[in-house]
């Protein structure tokens, strides 16, 4: 009896001693895929292309709060209700340390979707690229620096003043284009309006000459960049920057000079003949560039537009 | 034998001497409250020759005529000598002896004798937090041990207090003490994810609580290693104890209500300041834009009181029913419990019932098996958001509804129907767009927000000893918690409005089992080195699982569960992750002739939530004591008569904390969501390699101390924690781009101080005793660093305001407010003070010409703002302690304990709210308003939609008040039936007992209630009263019973 007691404690600690495996220590994380692995597939690197996108559709962002933050800095909005919470320090144009600092959240969204891309490109150049192959590589990094591009614009409208006082040569914002992902020493100084701009340009540049001319299906032609979304943003950037000349000629790309007014190459875009089948159908070919907003497929809380 | 003895005590009654040689002696024992103990040993000095006392206490026995003395001796009791001189009657009373020599304190993996510990550890009888009105064990904490902080947060049922072993530990983790019920590391926290709370501690019923044994420095917490640092609480569940098989009955009864709540403003008071406010703005309209009286069904305006609405008198009862007993081979102890609580806020219920088995038996001589089941399920009950569970903003919480409805209005229309618009009350006759928030009456009639535990602890334990003093042992445990959260918001209520209702479940689970092997050695050298070797390794693993469905837009408003009919499906509370713990340990204590003391313990933990890097650490303690009262020269002196125990401790160690921190804290993941019907993938959390522990390194130094017999006890303690490591999420600039903030091993921060207690029985009469015990603790906290790009950390109160703030070189968590100067006896504008302390005159609307904001010469004023706060005032009590009297007369027994918590600020955030200008309700400090050039006040003008000058919409110094309070916690008058009565009814011993609970507060704050957390046990943001219910003052009447 004794000695059997012995024996089966003796195996129980062996059992404890030995099941204090490496696996234990370091479980799996079933619902976050860890950096390492990121670039292993192509489902992985489209789906972080998708997210970038979805990063950019945000509320915070594209989704609502930028357009509605350019309202409330308008003169036309009265505040009835005293609400001090959201958009308010926008509105007094007093960034303060309340914790719906909507002046830095704007700022952080942008460049949370800015270090997205850059973190994509340097993974596509370390792994990502052999898995997809050279062309599909090419293609994915276009659209994400058209959407870098876009990100970069929406802050200059937000935090610099027009390229016009100066001809660009007023501060900026700083150009970030390589990966963090971990602490580090992050001071930089805000770059010159032109800078930016012209970081911009070469972006949507390179997204000209690598995004596909058309996507596999409608959906995918508003949700996604192909080649004409290069050039219609391109003309808006333009305009930003008072270059007229630019904006047309880079909006003779994508518009005949004549009727019927449409793309001739690439995706067909035109106008639609009745306005209203925009708003029951945004995949018509009058959509360049549209966030997919449904109950599964939301761009957040509160503010978002068109939800 | 027995006959005999009735007729000998017959016969002393009336004959005084029954012969020359032999005389008989009489009498009666009791113990000191006066009760008879039965079955004491009376022994003739000198001699073998004796007797019992009866069951009534009483003995007779013949002693021959030389005899000098009887010895009287009781387990437990101190031995007593008698004289017999002439006597032929003598009473005694026993005392209960000298318990700390034989008492035991847990410490982890084993007990130690209380007389050898040379830690710090508290011990806190189970007795004394059973029969309180109280949900859980800790609630009943507060006072009875120094250096341990108790808060209880609000008057929710259950919910969480805030507990602090002297002092915050950490800044981002959390600073609750590790939970070890009967050796297995349970989980702590509000587990219901609905807005009643749900403490997981609760599952505990306060009557199945032997002891308490709170470790609070290195020596005594080490053995735990890495989750040491918050202190080490170890609760023993009852076992049985040798004799006949005892039966207990506990019972009580309570009635709960709010107290202190702000007076407010009434109906008609409200109707006139608000039609001023708007006359100030300028916007009075006396068609368009007034305040108005609405008559109710009595034809009498309406005039509403909110709390009688919101708050109640809740009814509570508590049954327990335990068996118990031990023979030489097995101690059992069986218990039951059930206890129904209604709080102070309608619809909210707690419900519990528990069952407990514990069973050690001895299967032969070497070996021994044991094991406890502890069942209970719980149930949390409210119908909506109090608002005093971290959501002190939320529109339903009705803490806040009950403080800002508009009083000229009814919840009901006059014909009976709720009266509601939208999602806000209707407005009645006033003319405005909104006077109040969510319906109250709506919610309480028909919404739901329960969360139900079904909780399992237990544990399984194979002990042999194949030799005496050696103990190898192997004990399994589990905690395992399976909560249903079901939540429904009525399509009319203002949170279903928008949705068309709405139903939300959430199944949680949380398990955990703990593996611990244990070898341990007992032995001494020569009969004056005492050895005790201890080693022994432990795995711990813990599982988590959530899932649920939020259903909206309801098909027919009768369906009120997920399982009905609607049209959306939304997933909710989806949740999966798992930690483990590995660990190896050991101990030595020695000690030689029970004089010297010295210990050493040693823990290597590997922790899975930690960086690859550094997933191990390494923790130790040291102590040593010096019982000075043993040597010999003490003995021999007269210093003796006054310091009869004088005993020297010191101890020194590091230990972790990593309570709190996420499972895969350390790790950088992609996460993923949908972007146009396809999966996304997104890189959604920066980690670190490197994250390790937050360390604490301890000193501690103690004094125990015991006078003039030891009839004055106590300890003095005076301690350092230097916390280093302290996790910090270091924000990089949001230009980084960064998914998340890191977690980096780098602030510092440290507590320091004195603890005090002194416990003495000053009278101990046969009639009458008093015992009196006293603790207090001094803490000082002091963060002394955090990180290069972490200047501060501001810390935000239900989500929106954000008073607390963190800085190098102040405790943490102060205040955080925006300075203010008083009001302008001129112009009744609010003075503040901005960033440089020059004053800037705020008018809500200004007149052409003037500005809002301007300085003293009336130009234009930058704008003040949350940005010209200042670091204001401390929220951290710097003493907390006790002061508990027990007084026993006859039968009667009075029982007092006062707790008190000094030298601390709070932010009464409420009251911002009360004072704001808005539609909302006041409290009448605004009838001292501003009115005419001259008024010398601290309220400013009233203009109407003001949230600006009474702190609304920024924090101010003008709401934060003084924390200082004492409480008469309990009060407790009990009566024990007399023993001659109780014998009748074969009752062992019956009590009966009226209690209070927080019958007195004394306190200059003005909220209801200064023992207060907003936010629970929130690190950062301690001392904020916004919205909170305060806690209940309660009465009960119980009835204990032991067969």
């Amino acid at each position: 009896m004794k000695k059997n007691i012995i024996y089966i404690l003796m195996a129980l600690l062996a059992v404890q001693v030995m099941s204090c495996s490496k696996e234990s220590l370091n479980p799996k994380n079933t619902t976050a895929i860890p950096d390492l692995t990121a670039f292993d597939s192509k489902t992985r690197i489209e789906g972080q292309v998708r997210g970038i996108y979805a990063t950019l559709k945000n509320a915070g962002m594209y989704g609502g709060r930028y357009q509605i933050f350019n309202d409330l800095r308008g003169a036309d909005f009265q505040n009835e209700r005293t609400n001090v919470v959201t958009g308010f320090d926008v509105w007094t144009y007093t960034p303060s340390n309340s914790s719906s600092n909507s002046v830095e959240n704007h700022w952080t969204r942008a460049y949370l979707v800015i270090n997205l891309v850059n973190v994509f490109i340097e993974g596509m150049a370390a792994k990502g690229t052999t898995v997809v192959g050279d062309a599909l590589s090419k293609n994915f990094i276009a659209e994400v620096r058209l959407v870098r591009a876009l990100s970069y614009y929406s802050l200059l409208q937000l935090y610099a003043r027009p390229y016009w006082d100066g001809n660009g040569s007023k501060p900026g914002v700083p150009l970030r284009l390589t990966a963090n992902t971990t602490t580090g020493d992050y001071a930089k100084a805000r770059n010159t309006v032109a800078e930016v701009y012209t970081q911009i340009l070469e972006d949507l540049n390179f997204a000209e000459q690598n995004l596909p001319l058309s996507n596999a299906s409608a959906l995918a032609n508003t949700t996604r960049a192909h080649r004409n979304t290069a050039i219609a943003l391109k003309t808006r950037v333009y305009l930003s920057m008072g270059k007229y000349p630019e904006v047309i000629t880079e909006a003779n790309k994508i518009v005949t000079a004549t009727a019927p007014f449409t793309a001739t190459t690439g995706v067909a875009h035109a106008l639609q003949a009745d306005f209203s089948t925009i708003f029951s159908n945004y995949t018509t070919t009058e959509s360049i560039l549209s966030m997919p907003f449904d109950a599964n497929d939301a761009p957040g809380v509160q503010n978002q537009l068109g939800f | 034998m027995r006959r005999l003895n009735l007729l000998l005590l017959l016969c002393v009654g009336f004959i005084h001497q029954l012969s020359a040689q032999q005389k008989t002696i009489s009498g009666k024992v009791t113990d000191d409250k006066g009760q008879p103990l039965p079955a004491v040993s009376v022994l003739i000095k000198g001699t073998k020759a004796g007797t019992t006392t009866q069951q009534d206490g009483t003995f007779s026995l013949s002693v021959p005529s030389n005899a000098k003395a009887l010895v009287f001796t009781y387990a437990g009791f101190t031995k007593e000598e008698a004289s017999i001189d002439n006597r032929s009657v003598i009473d005694i009373s026993l005392s209960p002896s000298d318990k700390t020599l034989d008492e035991v304190v847990v410490t982890g993996y084993g007990t130690q004798r209380k007389k050898d510990v040379t830690g710090s550890i508290a011990t806190v009888k189970g007795g004394e937090v059973a029969n309180r009105p109280v949900q859980s064990f800790e609630q009943a904490l507060g006072g009875r041990a120094a250096g341990v902080q108790i808060t209880i947060p609000n008057g929710v049922l259950n919910a969480p207090p805030v507990m602090r072993i002297r002092g915050t530990n950490s800044i981002s983790l959390s600073s609750f003490p590790l939970i070890v019920i009967d050796g297995v590391p349970v989980f702590t926290g509000d587990v219901s994810s609905t807005s009643s709370a749900g403490n997981a501690l609760a599952g505990l019923n306060p009557n199945d609580i032997e002891s308490i044994d709170i470790a609070k420095d290195a020596a005594s917490a080490a053995i735990y290693g890495s989750r040491a640092a918050n202190g080490i609480v170890f609760i023993t569940t009852k076992k049985g104890k040798q004799g006949k098989s005892k039966i207990t009955y506990d019972t009580w009864v309570g009635w709960s209500k709010v107290q202190r709540l702000p007076e407010l403003l009434d109906a008609f008071e409200y109707t006139d300041h608000k039609n001023d406010a708007l006359k100030n703005a300028g916007s009075y309209n006396a068609a368009t834009n007034y305040f108005a009286l609405t008559p109710g069904p009595d034809g009498k305006p309406i005039n509403t009181n909110w709390y009688d609405v919101v708050y109640r008198t809740g009814i509570q009862h508590s049954n327990s029913l335990s068996v118990s007993g031990a023979n030489d081979a097995t101690r059992y102890y069986f218990s039951a419990g059930y206890t129904d609580q209604k709080g102070i806020i309608r619809r909210n219920d707690f419900k519990r019932l528990s069952l407990l088995m514990n069973i050690d038996f001895k299967a032969s001589k070497f070996f021994t098996v044991g094991g406890k089941i502890q069942f209970s399920n719980e149930r949390n009950d409210a119908a909506v958001s109090s608002g005093s569970l971290g959501d002190a903003f939320a529109t339903a919480g009705l803490g806040r509804v009950a403080f800002l409805t508009s009083p000229n209005i009814a919840p009901r229309n006059n014909d009976g129907s709720y009266n509601y618009s939208g999602a806000f009350l209707g407005v009645m006759n006033n003319k405005q767009p909104q006077v109040g928030l969510n319906n109250p009456v709506i919610q309480l009639d028909q919404n739901r927000n329960n969360s139900e535990n079904n909780h399992l602890q237990g544990n399984t334990y194979l002990q042999f000893t194949p030799v005496k003093g050696l103990n190898i042992r192997s004990m399994y445990g589990i905690d395992y918690m399976l909560v249903d959260n079901d939540v429904y918001f009525s399509p009319i209520s203002g949170e279903g409005i928008n949705s068309n209702g709405q139903a939300t479940s959430i199944f949680s689970k949380l398990k955990r089992w703990v593996w611990t092997n244990t070898i341990q050695y007992d032995f001494s050298l020569r009969d004056k080195h005492n050895i005790s070797v201890l080693g022994g390794i432990e795995e711990q693993k813990t599982d988590n699982l959530g899932y649920g469905l939020t259903r909206i837009n309801v098909s027919d408003p009768d369906y009120t569960t997920i399982q009905g009919g609607w049209a959306i499906p939304n997933t909710a509370g989806l949740s999966i992750g798992e930690n483990y713990l590995y660990s190896e340990f050991g101990r030595v204590q020695y000690n030689f002739d029970r004089k010297y003391f010295l210990s050493a313990n040693l823990r290597r933990d590997g922790a899975s939530q930690l960086g690859n890097d550094s997933k191990y650490g390494t923790f130790y303690g040291f102590s040593g004591g010096w019982e000075i009262s043993k040597e010999s020269f003490w003995e021999t002196s007269r210093i003796r008569n006054a310091i009869s125990t004088l005993k020297l401790r010191a101890s020194y160690g590091k230990v972790g904390n990593i309570g709190g921190l996420g499972n895969f804290a350390s790790n950088t993941t992609f996460g993923s969501g949908v972007y146009a019907g396809s999966g996304t993938v997104v890189f959604n959390q920066a980690g670190n390699d490197n994250l390790k522990w937050e360390t604490s390194k301890k000193l501690d130094i103690g004094l125990d101390y015991g006078l003039f017999n030891n009839k004055i006890t106590g300890e003095i303690n005076f301690y350092k924690n230097d916390i280093d490591d302290l996790i910090l999420f270091v924000p990089q600039p949001p230009s980084a781009g960064l998914p998340t903030t890191i977690p980096k091993n780098i602030g510092t921060m440290y507590n320091k101080g004195v603890e005090f207690v002194i416990s003495a029985a000053p009278v101990q009469r046969k009639d009458f005793t008093w015992r009196t015990s006293f603790n207090v603790g001094y803490n000082e906290n002091k963060v002394t660093s955090l990180a290069l790009g972490l200047d501060n950390i501001i810390t935000a109160t239900g989500g929106l305001e954000r008073p607390s703030i963190t800085v190098p070189g102040s405790p943490i968590g102060m205040l955080f407010v925006t300075r203010t100067a008083g009001v302008d006896p001129a112009t009744g504008r609010r003075i503040f003070l901005n960033k440089d302390g020059q004053k800037v005159y705020f008018q809500h609307v200004a007149p052409a010409g003037q500005f809002r904001f301007s300085k003293e010469d009336g130009t234009e004023a930058q704008p003040i703002s949350a940005a010209d706060a200042v670091v204001f005032k401390n929220t951290n009590p710097k003493f907390s302690g006790g002061f508990d009297n027990t007084f026993r007369y006859r039968n009667f027994e009075l029982n007092a304990l006062f707790t008190f918590q000094t030298g601390f600020y709070i932010y009464y955030g409420s009251n911002a709210g009360l004072l704001d200008q808005r539609y909302w309700n006041n409290s009448t400090d605004i009838l001292r308003k501003w009115n005419k050039v001259g008024d010398v006040t601290d309220i400013p003008k009233a203009v109407f939609n003001d949230n600006i000058s009474n702190g609304s919409a920024f924090p101010l110094d003008i709401n934060v008040f003084k924390g200082d309070f004492i409480k008469l916690r309990t009060i407790t008058l009990s009566y024990n039936f007399p023993k001659s009565l109780v014998d009748k009814v074969n009752i062992g011993n019956a009590r009966f007992f009226v209690a209070g609970n927080n019958l007195l507060i004394i306190t200059n704050y003005p909220g209801p209630d200064p023992e207060v957390s907003s936010n629970g046990n929130g690190t950062t943001n301690a001392g904020i009263d916004r919205n909170t219910v305060g806690n209940a003052r309660t009465l009960t009447v119980g009835l204990n019973i032991t067969f």
